[in-house]
């Protein structure tokens, strides 16, 4: 190619990227298209081509191949890799942008803003090894900003480096110092406090309460609750408990109700041995704060007898005078203890029977007993009591809420939720009370009205009801239950022997459990704007407890629920596959039926312009994936390796992947966290007597031997005395999986012993096995 | 301990609780878009009773000749104990005085209950209600005259 004609080459490549940046996406194309016509191989513009293509919404399918074709024909480009990192970044696929990006910068690029952005996704991607790197790079070339220097002290804090990291906080402390305007003023404390916060955790903490004093000294920090919690911090680690205690005294006097001030006070004072001291502390706190809560409560949990009748006494008798009505939620952590328990209630039955002069103290005094009995799972005498409430006072929405709750302890789903639509029938605005009355009837498996019942508090604009509002606005708790709700649902179905029916709920499951993954995906994706904000807000404490957030963003209980429906979806659809058989989906349907789907789908869509409302292709999609994808992927995201969920949702996906040595891992991981746990029964269960036939003998022996270890002399009655003893709802599910004979027996104890609503959750999880 | 609130859209499933009957919905509306002529009354806060009182309009009058109580209605835990109905009724009163009305009316089945706040039975046959069928059947009308 002639000299001329590249340079020519070159300036349209440069006008297309022109085009480019002011968002001109098809007249940037139109001036590739010329240049690639001359040149097809001109990688840099094959690049951008990919990039333009991605973001003008022509042909946003074919943008990846144009990316991987400039990036084989020549990808020591610099320009070439900066626009693959662009497009990576653009896609979500962090992991890649940050390769591509470095690669820019190694290939000699000259953007320096590349490594923010490389920076960016190395955070993303928790590449803590290059991130200081990266982070340093661009310091040195703009020292000028604040926010760079702490960018670099937090990439070094990531790393483990604390040195480093405080290195660099007292470098651009000491720069600073003198030059701070009052714009910066909250930066500063932030950054103080997180120097602070390095130095503390290399253990030091002589060195960590020198800094404390230094920075105190400067008046510079804001947060004077932060100053004097790490002051009694570090004070209780060096031993120097007497001005601890001081400390904790400063910190009541701001802030007397938090009980976390008053244990740690105790354990300044070192009095938490002795009842009798303890007594006195908090009869002498109560004097000081006579408005505060804790000292007049955290008595009541360590005295017993007589004192704890008085006390206890005092404490609820005041309450219900006064007519809190969350008198009983207050003294419930003491119900741990049966005999506190048979006290409170004789306090309080004894005041119920003599006060009826002041009819709101008589009205929550009965919802007081009421919610007693409900708790000792004395359901007639709750209702009971709960009736005497309503009959008295039936303008109040708590007592129908409580109403509800014993209905539905009692397995009466649906006149649980009529109840607590009659309480939501009070209040209209009370968003409370709607959201409980949504999720009884999702309990009642009742979706439509639910929808229509939450659907006051969405935006609905052009749909029938709020359901694509609540994906959109990530409500995770409807999300789950109506999963929960679909799934019963598809049970009940298969027990009514109406296959339709239930492949049209287990889709429905499998696509909530979906949206649920969808919403925690955005939320891990939502941190990523913060790794650079947060640094120019000068926030960097705050940064790090998103990123603690984030890691074990996966592992919160709310997400354990998701994956164990998931995985329940995923195996009942290998178990029931025959659901999904042609017959089943691709019957034609007659008229009415055609116009029952139709509003079908307006309780279903969840959203817009889904081609699979009924989730029938996602459920296709997980027979026709023998690698398990779905549930792989999620395994992945769980981080808390030592929780007791990781091994039982890892044991249930590499048994069903044939992974048998990894199954034998999580038996005995679990068994280190959890020995009586009843899925360790169903792991050993399953690995003596359910492994696929086509496996090598070696593996099968490696299982064998495994087992030897802990449970050789483990057979049917000992599984029955160890793992399944306990008359729980787990112990009742593992053995309705387990669907053997031998365990039937205790299964039916188990269920028997259950609370109704317990109960009723088993019988319906039978229902498909 | 006692304060008077108007009804709103959101809070009209208290009337039947309150009163024990079944309002339709249409009638419940109307009540709420009578606005200061039907008041909640609150004790300490929680919702205890209920007005609704609208104009008596002869036939052939152009004005009205005084507010009538339709619904008066205390839950019996809180009924004529903390003054909850003479509170309503001062209510109603005032309205009518504002309105420069000098006559209250109620149809009741408890008519006692009425004389004590100064109610006297009125005979609802004359000319001046005809048509206007101000009594159910087992209620009986009675007056007060504000002016007196």
């Amino acid at each position: 190619m002639s000299k001329l004609s590249r340079s020519k080459e070159e300036s349209q490549f440069r006008d297309a990227l022109k085009c480019y940046d002011a968002k001109q996406y098809k007249k940037s194309l139109k001036i590739i298209d010329g240049v690639l016509k001359k040149s097809p191989g001109h990688a840099p513009s094959l690049a951008l081509k990919g990039l333009a293509l991605y973001y003008s919404d022509t042909d946003k399918a074919s943008a990846e191949s144009y990316i991987t074709r400039a990036l084989e024909k020549d990808q020591s480009d610099n320009v070439v890799d900066h626009i693959a990192g662009i497009y990576y970044k653009a896609v979500k696929n962090y992991k890649q942008a940050a390769k591509w990006y470095q690669a820019a910068m190694d290939n000699g690029s000259t953007n320096k803003n590349i490594l923010r952005d490389l920076s960016t996704m190395q955070s993303q991607i928790r590449d803590y090894k290059n991130l200081p790197k990266s982070r340093l790079g661009y310091l040195e070339d703009q020292p000028g900003y604040r926010a760079n220097w702490t960018a670099s002290a937090v990439a070094h804090h990531l790393n483990g480096d604390l040195v480093n990291a405080e290195k660099v906080l007292g470098r651009i402390e000491d720069l600073i110092s003198d030059k701070l305007q009052e714009s910066d003023y909250f930066e500063h404390s932030e950054c103080l406090l997180y120097r602070n916060e390095v130095i503390s955790q290399a253990g030091n903490y002589e060195a960590a309460l020198k800094d404390l004093d230094r920075i105190e000294e400067t008046g510079m920090v804001l947060d004077g609750f932060a100053l004097l919690e790490r002051r009694a911090h570090y004070l209780m680690k060096l031993g120097r408990k007497k001005e601890a205690s001081l400390v904790y005294r400063r910190l009541l006097k701001r802030n007397p109700d938090n009980a976390q001030y008053y244990y740690q006070l105790e354990q300044a004072l070192g009095v938490t041995g002795s009842s009798r001291v303890r007594l006195a502390l908090y009869e002498k706190l109560a004097t000081f704060y006579p408005k505060s809560d804790p000292p007049k409560f955290i008595p009541l949990t360590f005295l017993s007898g007589d004192e704890f009748k008085q006390k206890a006494e005092e404490y609820i008798v005041g309450q219900l005078k006064r007519g809190v009505p969350s008198t009983f939620v207050n003294v419930k952590p003491l119900y741990k203890s049966k005999s506190n328990a048979a006290t409170i209630y004789s306090i309080v039955s004894n005041f119920f029977n003599n006060t009826k002069d002041e009819p709101l103290t008589y009205c929550w005094t009965a919802y007081f007993l009421a919610q007693h009995h409900y708790h000792v799972g004395e359901y007639s005498a709750a209702l009971e009591k709960i009736d005497v409430a309503i009959g008295h006072t039936p303008t109040l929405v708590e007592l129908y809420i409580m109403k509800a709750r014993i209905f539905k302890r009692l397995n009466e789903l649906d006149q649980a939720a009529s109840v607590m639509n009659e309480g939501l029938k009070l209040d209209l605005q009370d968003r409370f009370i709607n959201t409980k009355t949504t999720k009884y009837y999702l309990r009642a498996d009742n979706v439509h009205k639910a929808i229509d019942t939450i659907s006051a508090f969405t935006k609905n604009d052009e749909s029938p009801n709020g359901l694509k509002d609540l994906h959109i606005m990530q409500s995770i708790w409807f999300l789950v239950e109506s999963a929960e709700s679909y799934l019963r649902k598809y049970r009940k179905a298969l027990g009514d022997k109406n296959d339709k029916e239930a492949v049209t709920n287990l889709g429905l499951a499998l696509k909530r459990y979906l949206s649920i993954t969808k919403v925690f995906d955005e939320f891990y994706d939502d941190q990523l704007d913060f790794h650079h904000y947060s640094m120019r807000k000068g926030t960097p404490g705050a940064y790090m407890k998103m990123i603690d957030w984030a890691d074990n963003l996966f592992d919160q209980p709310i997400y354990n629920r998701v994956l164990d429906g998931l995985s329940e979806v995923v195996s009942e659809t290998f178990r029931h596959s025959e659901l999904l058989s042609s017959e089943h989906v691709h019957r034609k349907l007659k008229k009415e039926e055609i116009k029952k789907r139709e509003e079908l789908v307006q309780y279903s869509q969840g959203t817009a312009n889904d081609d699979d409302v009924f989730g029938e292709k996602a459920l296709s999609k997980i027979l026709a994936d023998d690698k398990l994808q779905i549930l792989v992927n999620q395994q992945v995201l769980l981080h808390a390796s030592d929780s007791v969920f990781t091994q039982i949702f890892n044991f249930k996906v590499n048994f069903r992947l044939k992974k048998y040595v990894l199954c034998l891992q999580s038996v005995n991981k679990l068994l280190a966290i959890d020995s009586q746990n009843p899925h360790i029964g169903y792991m050993v269960d399953q690995l003596r007597s359910n492994l696929d036939e086509s496996i090598p003998e070696s593996i099968k022996k490696i299982v064998g031997v495994g087992l030897m270890k802990h449970f050789a002399n483990v057979d049917t009655a000992k599984l029955l005395e160890t793992y399944f003893s306990r008359a729980d709802l787990e112990t009742a599910y593992v053995l309705v999986r387990l669907h053997k004979s031998e365990y039937r027996e205790r299964l039916a104890e188990i269920v028997e012993r259950l609370d109704p609503y317990s109960a009723g959750l088993v019988k319906i999880m039978q229902l498909s096995y | 301990m006692i304060a008077l609130d108007d009804l709103t859209i959101n809070n009209l499933g208290l009337v039947n609780v309150i009163t024990g009957e079944s309002f339709s919905k249409e009638q419940l509306e109307e009540f709420k878009e009578s606005g200061e002529l039907a008041q909640f009354a609150y004790f300490k806060e929680v919702p205890v009773g209920v007005v609704v009182s609208k104009p008596v309009q002869p036939v052939h009058s152009k004005s009205p000749v005084g507010l009538l109580i339709d619904v008066c209605s205390v839950l019996p835990a809180y009924s004529s104990k903390y003054d909850v109905e003479r509170q309503l009724l001062s209510h109603i009163e005032e309205i009518t005085k504002k309105r420069h009305l000098d006559r209250v009316y109620v149809a009741t089945e408890n008519p006692a209950q009425w004389e004590a706040f100064g109610f006297a039975v009125e005979d609802h046959t004359q000319e001046l209600y005809r048509g206007l069928e101000l009594v159910k059947q087992g209620r009986t009308l009675l007056r007060k005259d504000l002016s007196k």
